[in-house]
């Protein structure tokens, strides 16, 4: 079977062209004079009229238009024209100048800059490299569907500060009764946290994991829980089941684990 | 009689250090600028931890190790105190708790500075090795360059033999 195209973002023009115009807006912003002109030099002398990148650029820009009408195979025909008119050697070559002149220029946190439209690009990407005639058919769908005006209003947002703050508010207002403090501090956590190895949710963890390590331990020796060997065995089954984390990775699974044993444990503290 | 108030400008720090550090939501200060760890230090239970930035791997651990050696060397840490963390890969060490006035975060942070410049030819080993490699990649070398397009594939592919030859060493029997 062949393998499905991989996406590469830095070999996507239109994705680093996007990531760079970013960039530019936020250098201008900062007022970082240098970073500026570095950026509009890089910007000048790789997108010039009659450069492959140029050329390229043009073609995801077409599909970018592309409407799920009656025109939409016009615009397949006129856009697949203009990208076979494209030298390919060519374009590879300009590709790795700009790539090697970003990272040196510049430093690769560049391609960590929010495009909107990325899910668009990779799919033009995937759909202009492929060669499999029924994957292609596939990915000309996919294209239609994500310039499709219902598509677009589901466009993917970058949250600002105040959304940010309004849906922390809500969020305390709705569970600040249900949930225990330090549920709440676990949560909160994991919400500002990208997923859970950023070093902010590891070491918040590395302590909370720590705690109820303790309280377990403690639990251990309360009567009620001896006396009880159904009780007892659940208990040392949650002790295995932290000691696991220092030798495993932590998944967004064990969250909710976790927050039951914090629960757990506030319990027979008798809280 | 007029009085004078004279306020005698605070004096200049002893010494000052850039890093790149950012304080988290429960107060503890993160600091990212090694290449291999991101070391924290909390302030609420006075340690210090070193997670690795992306897989653990034996360098990762032979930096943990040299960053809590350093700063046992540097008297900053309790040594018998260093063990593994309660999460995967994490390192932990405890500090003194602060005592005669002295705050114990600014002196970690000036000696985390001081590994930090210790380390640097370590990093510069290893942007060298990138340097190189994407070197290699984006401007490979005749060599290992192919023709763009369909490249075809050899006729005998592998070393085995294939189903009915016979190895060279049993042709003579």
């Amino acid at each position: 079977m062949r393998k499905k195209q991989k996406h590469n973002k830095k070999r996507n023009t239109a994705f680093l062209y996007e990531a760079l115009t970013k960039e530019l807006t936020k250098s201008f912003i900062s007022k970082d004079d240098s970073k500026t002109l570095k950026i509009r030099n890089i910007i000048q002398e790789n997108f010039s009229s009659g450069s492959e990148l140029r050329k390229d650029l043009q073609v995801y820009k077409a599909f970018l238009k592309v409407k799920n009408d009656e025109n939409r195979n016009d615009f397949f025909h006129y856009a697949d024209n203009m990208y076979n008119k494209i030298d390919l050697k060519k374009l590879f070559n300009e590709q790795s100048r700009l790539i090697k002149e970003i990272n040196h220029e510049l430093g690769s946190e560049i391609y960590e800059n929010f495009i909107p439209e990325y899910k668009k690009l990779a799919t033009i990407y995937q759909y202009l490299t492929e060669e499999d005639v029924a994957r292609k058919v596939e990915l000309k769908n996919r294209i239609v569907e994500h310039t499709d005006t219902k598509g677009s209003s589901e466009q993917v947002q970058h949250i600002d500060n105040l959304v940010y703050k309004n849906f922390v508010n809500n969020f305390n207002r709705e569970y600040s009764e249900d949930l225990l403090s330090e549920q709440r501090d676990l949560i909160a956590n994991f919400i500002v946290s990208e997923n859970t190895k950023t070093p902010e949710f590891v070491s918040f963890m590395n302590e909370e994991v720590g705690r109820l390590k303790k309280e377990i331990k403690r639990c251990l020796s309360v009567d009620e829980i001896k006396d009880d060997v159904h009780m007892m065995e659940n208990v040392i089954k949650i002790e295995k089941f932290l000691e696991e984390f220092s030798k495993r990775s932590l998944t967004e699974s064990d969250i909710l684990s976790i927050l039951k044993i914090q629960q757990l444990v506030r319990e027979t503290k008798g809280d | 009689m007029i009085k004078v108030k004279i306020k005698m400008p605070a004096p200049p720090p002893d010494a000052m250090v850039k890093l790149k550090a950012r304080r988290t939501l429960d107060g503890s200060i993160l600091v990212t600028d090694h290449e291999d760890i991101d070391i924290v230090i909390v302030p609420a239970v006075n340690k210090i931890l070193a997670m690795p930035k992306d897989e653990m791997t034996d360098d990762v651990y032979e930096t943990q190790d040299r960053f809590y050696k350093f700063l046992s060397k540097n008297g900053v840490i309790l040594l018998d105190s260093v063990q593994a963390g309660n999460i995967y890969g994490v390192m932990e060490a405890m500090y003194p708790p602060d005592a005669d006035g002295k705050d114990h975060v600014q002196i970690i942070l000036y000696t985390l500075d001081k590994f930090i410049k210790s380390e640097e030819p370590f990093f510069a080993f290893h942007r060298a090795y990138k340097e190189t490699e994407l070197q290699r990649l984006l401007e490979p070398t005749e060599e290992e360059s192919t023709e763009l397009g369909e490249v075809p594939q050899e006729e005998k592919k592998g070393s085995l033999p294939r189903k009915g030859e016979i190895y060279h060493s049993f042709r003579g029997y």
